[in-house]
């Protein structure tokens, strides 16, 4: 009986165009969308193209700084280096041709006679830098030329005590040594963007609500004339509702899974390497997605289209406070409101894959599972007594 | 005015729906704009960061490096265990740790400098990459001095001396340097928002004039396609309109001072600009809808994309190139252009970008609007 | 005497203010087809819920076949199937699918189940509609595949709500025949309409309710003898005085004349042979007449007079 019942919820669920295309397809085109949007910005911690910026300078002779932009230009191509005046400069970084403008002012004679005793032909101090913004380019920009100061400085130390250390000094520079290493907290490289996936995996798995508010709709004798038939049957009620229920969330599972591996496989996005127990957070997140959308389905007699749209807004803001709109939501609310992050369903599907992804142990991915375990088991208990009732006062 | 009474008693059976979903995206814009507010700050200056640091080193360098460290961040107490570690980490209670080796000072010494130390980061720390940069950069000019030939003690104060040095950055204007102000962030997600409920609400209430019967119904009256129609449009601006006080409303509470200066106003004006493009993309959505799932679905999927695609979610800057060159052809992209430029504006005559996007954001209005005409006269033709 | 299947006993169902049943008492008996006629808001649908146990009520009692019906009164609910007044199927499964559906909440062996799905299929003659998804149905098929999922599994007790609304002629007299031909198979019927035509085509017996009581119950015949109506006669008459038509009024058994639009229709109660004693008059007294027709007394005829109301005009 159950294995009949399940298997006509299952027929009658995949026919549900709208209901597939709505678990299967939507995370797709956002997770394909968010792949172009941020693109290699995943695989890298600063940004993949170009800076352009504007160097002025009346200096004649070699400029040392100048020669470091080109290098970065040519080896690296972080910067695009242009030549002009001051004034073509300013017009340039108006119309935004260029992220900003390094300026190099003419030394005075009394610099100049410093720096020669010291053997140093230009000084880094009179290098300027001018925006019109505060961006990551503009960053990287001062970046770059505090980093020309600082070692500018060092060597003029050098020169001064010792002298004959420079050509060695000098040579540090050139080998550019990373002295540090990354630490082994997390097995697997995550990118900042990650944490945009995880709440869309969040996200996929909670729109089990309109599967989970469908069974509640085809279940309560008032919500709807098919209700009414099937409760009128000689099958226990629960025989009735529960292959329905596991129907919906073996689609909706299996929706979920194929999204993560769209994600994963189509989309090289790298979400851990422990893919058994990403599969088992997704199915229990399913499960929450479901009950919710019972539960909102089976709380009172409002129309379908209020229940839908509570079912959805409440998704969505559930997605929302888990960062899928916004990036670094769970660090905001986790300063300002951590309570939030304990129970809020999608931030503790998202946080559990991330736990997974960062931590060796499971200690903190338990946490979030035992929690959604809980979330499912409230809402399941609440929904099932709700349609305990098997008499109503109104059809 | 039969009609546009009509088209308000449909909606108003709805208004239960569309509180809901209006509150959700008040909250939503308010809680935005306060996170993005913090999370703004992050990107440009040096903002501290707590850091805990095991240092097994016996030389002096471990501890000139940790000095240094001390004077800018945060220094935490490092965690006994793992576990221990790795809760404060998820909790952001720490975001860096430095593990410094005991025979770092010899190792650095010696030249085996590579990979020396091992640092991990909470992930999306963006101040704790600044901060690695900073060790390293601390590290390489201790290098240069050591292989220069200088005492340790020496090159750790210079090194430190050397570090204090930081750019003078200008700003082109005045304007340029200035915080942003809350209001910004507020009216930077409106796109996301006013997309989303136009569709869904104008959206469902047009569903109602759709639906099939109820159309054929009005389609024999006496009344033209017009003067049914221009009713209904005069109902949706007024929809519109009283949603957009509602948002303008809220962004008063947030920051007063911002919505009621020359800035405020045009990015009021520019969200009334958007507003109207957004009914126009409500109404093209609407003739491909014949439920409400299909509603709801059309406005995730235009909403979402529309504001990841023109940077409403994402920075601007973290596009690729051909990525931005499709942004330029939605709506939202204009938007965030014009609320972007707007901050840099001093008086009227300096808003001719702003005016410009206004004008872009008008045309996809029409673009949108014309489109859905289309769509409406072909079913129309077909039925 | 038959046993009774149904006793229902000074039901009582409130709606907050609104009386939906008051005091209602019916006893349906095995074997019977029961009317259940009325106008809208009678309260028939109320009283099938209650019967059904989907609906509290106030006061009284339900029994089926001879139990106080409960919802978890399983072993009842495998003798009972319902085919309410709004179609019930799923729209993603087939007709067969449907039917297949329903039968396995009754019917736990397959093979008894199949048979019962080919029945139910071709009872409701949906063979060749057996793949169409419901949405491609027109509304008369649709109505008879309503009926097939509710009595696939062979019920004892079937409660028809209003199966006919919307339904073209033919595939009416499809369902109608097919309720006697179940009723001939042994089942006992609970038919529920506003259409006296039906229920005085099949039905057995008839209980006529009437703001949520039942004002009259009996067979046909029980009830045309209940009112004053013996017969109806029209015809079609160029002129009438006054004192013509006062003159039929005074012939025997005639106890109302009305004249209008060139119809003249006279009301007789009982009698046998009324018309020739009017066409006499007629023929007498030189008064031209045209078409001339007779009429045994409707259910309407019986609930215009016990309520004063017609059956189809009552408001709700």
């Amino acid at each position: 009986m159950f294995f009949k019942l399940y298997r006509y919820s299952i027929l009658q669920t995949m026919r549900q165009k709208l209901t597939i295309f709505w678990s299967l397809l939507f995370p797709i085109i956002m997770g394909t969308l968010f792949r172009v949007s941020f693109g290699d910005f995943m695989n890298e911690t600063v940004v993949f193209h170009q800076i352009p910026v504007a160097y002025v300078t009346e200096e004649e002779q070699f400029d040392a700084f100048q020669a470091v932009l080109e290098s970065l230009e040519e080896e690296e191509g972080l910067v695009e280096l242009i030549l002009v005046d001051r004034e073509e400069a300013e017009a340039l970084l108006k119309d935004e041709k260029v992220e900003g403008i390094y300026q190099r002012a003419v030394s005075s004679a009394a610099q100049n006679l410093e720096r020669e005793t010291i053997g140093i032909e230009q000084s880094a101090e009179d290098i300027t830098l001018t925006v019109t913004k505060k961006g990551i380019n503009q960053s990287i920009l001062s970046s770059v030329l505090e980093q020309y100061q600082r070692t500018f400085q060092t060597m003029e130390h050098i020169a001064r005590e010792q002298p004959a250390g420079i050509e060695a000094a000098a040579s540090v520079i050139r080998e550019q040594c990373q002295y540090l290493k990354a630490g082994t907290i997390s097995d697997t490289p995550k990118g900042d963007v990650t944490d945009y996936f995880y709440a869309l995996i969040a996200m996929n798995c909670l729109m089990g609500v309109i599967m989970g508010l469908q069974s509640a709709l085809e279940f309560k004798a008032n919500l709807s004339p098919l209700a009414a038939r099937r409760v009128m049957a000689s099958t226990h009620r629960f025989g009735i509702l529960l292959p329905d229920l596991a129907a919906k969330l073996t689609i909706q599972f299996l929706c979920t899974v194929f999204s993560v591996c769209y994600l994963m496989f189509a989309m090289q996005v790298s979400l851990g390497e422990k893919f058994p127990l990403v599969l088992l957070t997704t199915l229990l997140g399913s499960l929450v997605g479901i009950f919710w959308g019972f539960f909102v389905g089976a709380a009172g007699t409002y129309k379908e289209t209020v229940k839908e749209g509570i079912c959805i807004a409440g998704m969505l803001f559930s997605s929302f406070l888990a960062g899928m709109m916004v990036g670094g939501m769970y660090r905001f609310l986790e300063t300002h409101m951590p309570v939030v992050n304990r129970i809020n369903p999608a931030s503790l599907i998202s946080h559990a894959l991330y736990s997974l992804d960062i931590y060796q142990g499971y200690e903190k991915y338990a946490q979030c599972m035992v929690s959604l375990l809980l979330i499912a088991v409230l809402l399941g208990v609440c929904g099932f007594a709700l349609v305990r009732r098997e008499r109503y006062a109104s059809i | 005015m039969q009609v546009f009474k009509v088209f308000f008693k449909v909606m108003g059976k709805k208004k239960t729906t569309m509180c809901i979903y209006i509150l959700i995206y008040l909250v939503i814009s308010v809680t935005i704009s306060y996170s993005m507010k913090e999370h703004g700050q992050e990107e440009f200056s040096k903002v501290s960061v707590k850091i805990a640091v095991e240092n097994l080193d016996q030389g002096e360098l471990g501890a000139g490096l940790v000095s240094y460290l001390g004077q800018h961040h945060q220094l935490q107490e490092l965690p006994e265990t793992r576990l221990a570690l790795q809760d404060a980490m998820y909790y952001q209670e720490i975001d860096y740790v430095l593990a410094i080796p005991k025979d770092f000072t010899e190792k650095f010494q010696t030249g085996q400098q590579e990979g020396i130390l091992e640092g991990t980061m909470v992930p999306g720390s963006r101040a704790a990459s600044f901060m690695e940069q900073e060790i390293q950069q601390y590290l390489n000019i201790v290098s240069m001095y050591q292989a220069a030939g200088m005492e340790q003690e020496r090159a750790l104060e210079l090194a430190a001396e050397d570090m204090e040095k930081e750019v003078n950055v200008d700003f082109l204007e005045k304007s340029d340097g200035q915080e942003l102000a809350g209001g910004y962030y507020f009216f930077q997600y409106i796109p996301y928002v006013f997309l989303v409920l136009m569709i869904l609400v104008f959206g469902s209430v047009m569903k109602t004039f759709q639906d099939k019967d109820l159309s054929a119904r009005n389609k024999c009256s006496a009344r033209s396609f017009w003067e049914q129609n221009v009713q209904i449009i005069l109902g949706s601006v007024l929809f519109t309109f009283g949603v957009y006080l509602l948002f303008m409303g809220m962004a008063c509470l947030i920051d007063f001072s911002y919505l009621f200066s020359l800035k405020g106003l045009l990015s009021a004006i520019n969200a009334l600009v958007f507003s109207i493009c957004a009914i126009s993309v409500a109404w093209f959505c609407v003739q491909f809808v014949h439920s409400s799932a299909e509603l709801n679905v059309m406005s995730n999927i235009f909403s979402l994309s529309f504001s990841f695609l023109g940077g409403v979610f994402g920075s601007l800057e973290l596009m690729g190139d051909s990525v931005r060159q499709i942004a330029k052809f939605i709506p939202s992209y204009w938007y965030v252009i014009a609320n972007q430029e707007i901050q840099k504006v001093e008086n009227l005559a300096q808003a001719g970008r702003v005016y410009q996007s206004y004008g872009l954001v008008l045309v996809f209005a029409l673009a949108f609007f014309s489109a859905g005409l289309l769509v409406n006269r072909m079913k129309l033709r077909t039925i | 005497m038959a046993k009774a299947v149904i006793e229902i006993e000074n039901l009582v169902k409130r709606y907050k203010e609104l009386v939906a049943l008051d005091h209602l008492n019916l006893t349906i008996r095995e074997g019977e087809v029961f009317g259940l006629l009325g106008p809208n808001g009678s309260g028939k649908t109320t009283a099938i819920n209650c019967i059904l146990a989907l609906l509290h009520f106030d006061k009284g009692s339900v029994k089926v076949f001879g139990e106080e019906m409960q919802p978890d009164s399983y072993d009842i609910k495998r003798k009972i199937g319902v085919v309410l007044q709004n179609v019930a199927v799923f729209e993603e499964l087939t007709v067969q699918e449907n039917i297949d559906y329903f039968c396995s909440l009754y019917v736990k062996e397959k093979s008894v189940r199949r048979q019962y799905v080919e029945e139910a299929i071709s009872f409701s003659g949906l063979e060749d509609f057996r793949k169409f998804f419901p949405k491609k149905l027109s509304g008369g098929l649709l109505r008879r595949l309503n009926i097939a999922c509710g009595i696939a599994h062979k019920p004892k007790l079937i409660i028809l709500d209003e199966p006919t609304v919307a339904v073209d002629p033919q595939s009416r007299n499809r369902i109608l025949e097919g309720i006697q031909k179940l009723n001939r198979q042994g089942a006992t019927i609970i038919y529920t309409s506003h259409y006296m035509e039906e229920v005085e085509q099949i039905c057995s017996r008839i209980a006529i309710l009437d703001q949520g009581r039942c004002v009259a119950s009996g067979t046909k015949e029980e009830l045309k003898a209940m009112i004053k109506i013996g017969e109806k006669i029209h015809l079609e008459a160029e002129e009438m005085t006054s004192e013509q038509m006062e003159g039929i009024r005074r012939l025997r058994h005639v106890y109302q004349v009305d004249y209008q639009n060139g119809m003249l229709k006279i009301c007789c109660n009982g009698g046998k042979h009324n018309l020739v004693h009017i066409l006499d008059y007629m023929t007498k007294e030189e008064i031209s007449f045209g078409r001339v027709y007779a009429e045994l007394p409707t259910l309407n005829d019986v609930f215009l007079e016990i309520t004063g109301k017609q059956l189809r005009d009552s408001a709700e």
